[in-house]
């Protein structure tokens, strides 16, 4: 086994995308807590006030630090780092735990999967440093102390622990000032101290944990389980009511939401999305907030399929007031198909495909826009066809259907292609109905009389015209009230 | 003392005879790039075939261009312009493709489709609101098909429209037709197709192809799309007809191709 362990010591500013020239800090009550490198240039520490910060970088952007949003980075870190292995361990406030003992062949091998990992964190915008060892804890002080050593076996490894300073212990944490009396700084300096002494005076745990660390006693953690729904906020780094800057934040979380649905095999046909506009005032009534619903014609785990749709509907969307935050929920996982390549060159999966088409389609023009086309069994002309909208009903389903209303409709009389609905009166001058000019009668009568039983009685005797123009259009004659002949469609 | 002249042609290598214009053919008709001046092209993928067989005759690739713009100038609607590649669509819809009607001028009407061979189930008509969005969606919906077909309607079309439709549709066994007015024959087109389609009696079409991958068809050729009567017109004596007389038709200007199937 190979554990990894990674350890953002920037997260709180890491968490919130930002623009890495501009200075940028976060503030808790009144105090800098981080400050990035261009702030730093300008002299802002942590620690300093808010006005002392201000005042040496006037051009300063700062914003409240929010645990909230360190705990949804860290937890889209660990979706992350379920793409790489199926134990991930987090330890917050702000480290993991990778378990890259069996991935090392599928990624080839541990420095090509160090540094892509590190490649990856970068791209993401964190800062991170990475240590790996046999042992977690092990791992978890070497990253926390900032040393990129990767010792692969534990001789290697309890030769480069003692080298670290004695602050890594987390069971040393409350004895600071104590070590500093008695001059210990590293853990080499502990090791040399006798175990029953250490034990009697600083506890059992300090004790378990270093012989935990070197390998001696077994180091059991338990690896994170996904939940069964998705939830996620992300922080703009200023209110913004541009379409494309939200869909390029949202961009992150969706990555993060293709992990999670990969890592654990499922995949999503709606999302849920809260967009939460700024307060008006500073402690105001809770900001108010626009809900936008996407849906899926399948379900799909692929970032960038949800990326293009919710572009579409923000392209859509007019936002009266300034969004600070969006909130990402999947309410309901389903188990994603699982795609498997075949042998022969494939003419395309055609299904998904066309799926992914109407999803754009709809997004952009309006569910409204797209119909697909029923026929009915009704003698009626106007109530024989349907125009139902393209839900998501499987295609076979609706093939089938409509192949059975079919095969009893195609023996009925010739239909035209275009069909006049309300049907459109025609002039009558000498007893010939005339429409752009006077209509020659070709083929009929077809009576169709129906339609007692709901309302919309019809009788009617049809006719093939002939226009004067050599279109063929289909009238009919009223044979109840009004009287008259109507044009009821054209053959295309 | 001298030496002979080296003995006369008998021994060198027998010259070749000129070559003749028509033995040259043999040998270039067998490089896949070539083309004559009096061939038709030859398409790179075979089209959709029409139903007609002159028509397929004259088209290159055996048919409706597959992977490639047609484009339809019609004037008048009701002659035939839509059935006139039900034959095609019908083959096309059996293997599970769907057929796009986009902005069709007035409402599909399901069952006509289904006489036609088309089920109903395999058509979808798109119907944007904002004319904006009507090229954008031509344009996905070409470049998101892998097979099927798209007629379309379009009421603003530039050149530049078109190119990037063609561009959309290159290489996909994909039949997209674009039906426009006849009073764009007079602008320059990409499409690989192009015919413009007149009445002719008595429920024939007169097909003209103005533009192919291949040389101008001069003759116009007579098609009769699949008819809406289960009878064949009837002649002019015919019994069918009720209440009102019919004028009879004079004869067109003189065809150069006899009446086809």
């Amino acid at each position: 086994m190979l554990w990894t362990a990674i350890h953002l010591a920037c997260l709180t500013l890491d968490c919130i995308p930002q623009a890495p020239e501009e200075a940028f800090a976060v503030i808790e009550r009144r105090r800098v807590v981080a400050a990035n490198a261009a702030a730093q240039a300008a002299g802002v520490r942590a620690g300093q006030s808010l006005a002392a910060a201000l005042a040496l970088a006037p051009r300063l952007a700062w914003r409240e630090r929010e645990p909230a949003l360190e705990a949804a980075a860290l937890a889209g870190l660990v979706h992350w780092g379920l793409g790489y292995s199926s134990h991930v361990v987090p330890l917050p406030p702000r480290g993991l735990l990778i378990e890259t003992g069996g991935s090392l062949k599928l990624f080839g091998g541990r420095g090509a999967l160090i540094a892509r990992l590190t490649g990856e964190l970068a791209a993401q915008g964190f800062s991170a440093s990475l240590a790996s060892s046999p042992t977690p804890t092990g791992a978890r002080m070497l990253a926390e102390s900032g040393h990129d050593a990767h010792p692969e076996t534990l001789t290697a490894l309890r030769a480069v622990l003692p080298g670290l300073p004695a602050a890594a212990l987390t069971a040393a944490a409350g004895f600071a000032a104590t070590f500093a009396t008695l001059g210990i700084a590293t853990v080499a300096d502990v090791l040399a101290l006798p175990r029953d002494g250490l034990a009697r005076r600083f506890g059992r745990d300090l004790v378990d944990e270093l012989d935990r660390a070197c390998g001696r006693l077994p180091d059991p953690v338990t690896p994170f389980v996904p939940p069964d729904t998705f939830r996620t906020v992300i922080a703009l780094p200023a209110p913004t009511d541009s379409a494309a800057l939200l869909a390029c934040a949202c961009g992150r979380a969706l990555n993060q939401l293709e992990n999670f649905l990969r890592a654990g095999r499922k995949a999503a046909d709606r999302i849920d999305l809260a967009l939460h506009h700024e307060r008006a005032g500073r402690h105001d009534a809770p900001a108010a907030c626009t809900a936008l619903r996407l849906d899926f014609f399948e379900p799909t785990a692929s970032a960038e399929r949800f990326a293009r749709i919710l572009a579409e509907r923000l392209d859509r969307l007019t936002l009266e007031r300034r969004v600070e935050r969006v909130a990402i929920s999947v309410p309901v996982l389903l188990p994603a198909a699982a795609a498997s390549a075949s042998l022969l060159p494939a003419a395309g999966r055609e299904g998904s495909g066309l799926l992914a088409l109407f999803e754009r389609l709809q997004a952009r023009l309006g569910a409204e826009a797209i119909q697909g086309m029923a026929t009915r069994p009704d003698h009626r002309p106007a109530h024989a066809t349907a125009m139902p909208l393209v839900a998501r009903e499987p295609a076979t389903h609706h093939a089938f259907r409509a192949r059975r209303a079919d095969a009893d409709l195609a023996a009925r009389g010739p239909r035209p292609v275009w069909l006049v609905e309300p049907p459109r009166p025609l002039r009558e001058i000498g007893g010939k109905p005339h429409h752009d000019g006077p209509l020659t009668l070709i083929a009929g009568p077809e009576r169709i009389e129906s339609g007692w039983w709901d309302g919309a009685p019809v009788a009617r005797d049809y006719f093939i015209a002939q226009t004067p123009a050599r279109a063929l259009v289909w009238i009919f004659r009223e044979r109840g009230l009004p009287p008259g002949w109507f044009l009821q469609g054209v053959f295309g | 003392m001298g030496h002979a002249l080296p003995p006369p042609a008998a021994s060198l290598p027998a010259a070749r005879p000129p070559a003749r214009p028509g033995d040259a053919g043999a040998g270039l008709a067998a490089l896949p790039g070539l083309w004559r001046g009096r061939d038709l092209a030859r398409a790179p993928s075979p089209g959709f075939p029409t139903g007609f067989a002159p028509l397929d005759a004259e088209l290159p690739g055996g048919g409706w261009p597959a992977g490639a713009l047609t484009e339809v100038l019609c004037g008048q609607a009701g002659i035939g312009e839509v059935r006139l590649f039900f034959p095609a669509l019908s083959a096309l819809a059996r293997g599970d493709a769907p057929v796009f009607l986009l902005e069709p001028p007035w409402l599909p009407y399901a069952p006509a489709f289904a006489g036609g061979g088309i089920p109903a189930a395999r058509l979808v008509v798109v119907r944007p609101r904002r004319p904006a969005d009507a090229m954008w969606a031509c344009e996905q919906i070409l470049r998101g098909l892998t097979g099927g077909a798209l007629l379309a309607w379009p009421r603003h079309l530039r050149a530049q429209d078109i190119r990037r439709l063609q561009l959309a549709v290159e290489g996909k066994p994909v039949l997209a037709v674009l039906m426009r007015p006849p009073a764009a024959a007079g602008e320059p087109t990409p499409a690989a197709l192009r015919i413009a389609l007149e009445a002719a009696p008595p429920a024939h079409l007169a097909l003209r192809i103005l533009k192919r991958r291949g040389g101008m068809l001069a003759r116009t050729l007579r098609i009769a799309p699949p008819s809406p009567l289960f009878t064949s017109l009837p002649a002019q004596d015919a019994p069918v007809c009720h209440a009102v007389d019919r004028d009879s038709s004079r004869l067109p200007d003189a065809r150069l191709h006899p009446a086809s199937a």
